[in-house]
């Protein structure tokens, strides 16, 4: 909670220059210190296809309601394909055509930071940080500054398959020891404990069970963590339930969609670490039992946020970071959640979500965690995942296969 | 008698004597050679099957072999992913960017194969190889340079600007090059002696020559662009003038279920299928003649 203690500050701060700065008769750089009159011009938002707000049309209306606010800014909505995202953004930004304001995801905001394109938006939430979900803040910021204004949220924790459970005679787990002990019952069902997506990001994979065992990514220094006692421990386990066919051979090499997977078909105990909203357009939400987040030594959870970033590339930031806080108002953040089938992130926007699932889920919202704050995240995980599978298929130890892969991530890291 | 020395022919064609002495003992049975075949040729086409009919099932777990003959048929994902109104503009876009790319490539390529291939000019060799040597290096590493450039030139999101980089294609140029030397020079010298201009060389004697290898390369480059996205998706800046490729990739959620991918790979698939079976005669001959992998 440091990094959000510092996050307000940095807010305090900014405002009291903000406020100098306006009576010093400066324009400004907030959508707070312009009046909306005198705002004008054209921005661009790149968005990506989440849930309904996948189409143009969709935004029409957003658009037509700001409009009524804000008369004199042009916003141009882009619906961008989800591949290819980032080699997109970065050619634009080389080519000096990235648009204004553009949805990020927590990983993103170290990457770009570092590249020096984005501009800080403390300002924009500075009058109701409060509101705020801390863990939507944290995940948003880097080096102490808010560089997204977090729009949407997702959380995991346990979800159990009531056909398994009943078939095997065995309650939903919350712990890995509940986990190993109900482990031969729900295997002499036939039935797989669990699913361990081997090909997915870490950040949905691995990572929660290295946290869930006291570990972490990358230490205070920046240098390899996870070869620690903690994620010998986590990949033990994981790999104890590998050998005992706890869990699928092909989902720890093979890419699988969903609804292919065992999990999909009901054939596993529970997931550790799901987004239920998920599960739910496969599996009939009856058979579902939404529990809390997995505890090893601790409890951990993964869980994503959506943030709208600015590029100081932009020629028209103040129009930028009026769109912005309109999108991330009270009332428009419910009403793309609604639609979208996501948590807001304002603690005060609650109660639209009608599925009694997800808003069991929703109450694990404050303690997820998103992503490593580091601009080589994505690398980093390339260079880990490979060691992993190696070590779930017994072709290395735990220990070997963490410690080949810390050589290589503090390699990288040294390389910059 | 002699009847029956006469019958055994009647009405056959008659191998020359040389040809059955060369052939005893090579003959096999039509299913110890066709049975290898028929295998590749199910291995080869199941993947295609497979693609059709999991795109016929959606939401429903794939189990082998039960799928492979669907009980119940859903259109689902072909409404889903056919439901945007722009669907034909990203066609058409497609198409404009697949066919005058085949057109131009084609004849560039061909120009400048004639030129490396039978024309002598100081440096041929060392530009032809530079030229080549441009193969090694990865396309990621072009693409911001390419779109500065393009920018600049005020091609971005223009279906002009979205060809003009893919004009100059040194793998096609190679490929022309290396089938337009094997053409004689004696039927160049022949046409110069007969008045004919450089031109109407290329135009007239060339060309035709070429027509298997122009084939080929028609049908891989209509490939390359008919499914290029990278290119598409950073030099199309808004949605109207997307190709097919990156219009349908917008539409998909991060968990779009199987069969939604696997109709969107059918419905670009298609028009690859149908000019493959058009131009087939030629594209095998010009396989076998190039050696083209």
């Amino acid at each position: 909670m440091g990094l959000t203690k510092g996050i307000r500050t940095a807010a305090v701060l900014i405002a009291a220059a903000l406020l100098v700065t306006a009576c010093g008769g400066d324009d400004g750089g907030t959508g707070d210190q312009v009046s909306p009159d005198e705002v004008s011009g054209a921005i661009t938002f790149w968005s990506y296809p989440i849930g309904a707000a996948n189409t143009e049309q969709y935004w029409e209306p957003v658009v037509e309601r700001f409009n009524e606010q804000y008369p004199d800014i042009d916003v141009e909505v882009i619906v961008q394909p989800w591949d290819g995202r980032e080699e997109q953004l970065n050619t634009s930004l080389a080519g000096g055509l990235a648009p204004d304001v553009v949805y990020f995801n927590p990983d993103f905001v170290p990457k770009f930071v570092a590249q020096g394109v984005l501009e800080p938006v403390s300002d924009i939430v500075e009058d109701d940080l409060d509101d705020f979900r801390d863990s939507a803040l944290e995940a948003m910021s880097y080096e102490g500054e808010l560089y997204s204004v977090p729009l949407l949220m997702s959380v995991s924790s346990v979800i159990c398959f009531k056909n398994v459970l009943e078939e095997a005679g065995v309650d939903c787990p919350t712990t890995w020891d509940e986990a190993l002990e109900i482990a031969p019952a729900v295997k002499d069902a036939g039935y797989y404990l669990t699913q361990y997506p081997g090909t997915v990001t870490l950040n949905m994979s691995f990572y929660p069970y290295l946290l869930q065992a006291g570990g972490q990514v990358l230490d205070e220094n920046g240098q390899a963590a996870f070869n620690g006692p903690e994620g010998v421990e986590a990949l033990s386990f994981l790999r104890e339930l590998a050998d005992n066919d706890y869990v699928p051979q092909q989902s720890l090499t093979t890419s699988e969609d969903f609804e292919q997977s065992a999990a999909g078909r009901s054939e596993v105990a529970f997931l550790p670490n799901e987004i239920v909203s998920t599960v739910m357009r496969f599996v009939d939400p009856d058979n579902l039992i939404v529990s809390e987040p997995l505890t090893g030594v601790e409890q951990a959870n993964f869980g994503t946020v959506g943030g709208l970033s600015i590029f100081n590339t932009s020629d028209n930031i103040d129009a930028a970071k009026i769109w912005v806080e309109f999108l991330t108002s009270p009332e428009e953040m419910e009403s793309f959640n609604r639609d979208a089938e996501y948590s807001a992130a304002r603690e005060s926007v609650t109660g639209f979500l009608e599925d009694p699932l997800m808003v069991e889920q929703e109450q694990y919202l404050d303690t997820i965690w998103s992503a490593v704050p580091h601009e080589q995240a994505r690398e980093i995980i390339d260079l880990i995942k490979p060691h992993i599978q190696a070590a779930l298929l017994g072709r290395e130890t735990p220990e070997a296969a963490l410690n080949t892969a810390a050589d290589e991530v503090n390699a990288l890291l040294a390389r910059g | 008698m002699t009847t029956s020395m006469v019958e055994p022919t009647a009405g056959r064609r008659v191998r020359p004597a040389s040809a059955r002495v060369a052939g005893m003992g090579r003959r096999r049975r039509p299913g110890t050679m066709h049975l290898p075949l028929i295998l590749a040729a199910v291995v080869t086409a199941f993947p295609f099957y497979a693609m059709i009919v999991i795109s016929l099932q959606p939401g429903q777990p794939i189990d082998l072999p039960g799928s492979l003959i669907p009980s119940v048929i859903s259109y689902d994902s072909y409404r889903e992913v056919l439901g945007s109104s722009r669907i034909m503009s990203w066609a058409f876009n497609s198409a404009v960017y697949s066919l005058a790319s085949v057109v131009l490539v084609l004849v560039f390529a061909s120009m400048a194969g004639y030129a490396f291939a039978k024309k002598k000019f100081f440096g041929r060799e060392v530009i032809f190889w530079s030229f080549v040597a441009m193969l090694m290096v990865p396309y990621h590493l072009t693409l911001i340079p390419q779109f500065i450039i393009v920018s600049e030139m005020g091609g971005l999101n223009t279906l002009w600007g979205l060809t003009l980089p893919t004009l100059a294609n040194v793998q096609a140029m190679f490929l022309m090059r290396q089938f337009i030397r094997d053409i004689p020079d004696e039927l160049i010298e022949a046409s110069r002696i007969d008045g004919a201009g450089e031109f109407r060389i290329y135009w007239s004697i060339i060309l035709p020559q070429t027509k298997p290898i122009m084939a080929t390369l028609g049908t891989f480059v209509f490939l390359w662009h008919w499914n290029d996205f990278l290119w598409p998706l950073v030099a199309q800046r808004t949605p109207d003038m997307y190709v097919l490729t990156v219009g349908l990739n917008s539409m998909q959620q991060q968990d779009t279920v199987l069969a939604t991918t696997m109709a969107g790979a059918v419905i670009i698939f298609l028009p690859t299928l149908l000019i493959f079976i058009g131009l087939q005669r030629f594209f095998v001959r010009g396989v076998v003649m190039s050696g083209l992998k």
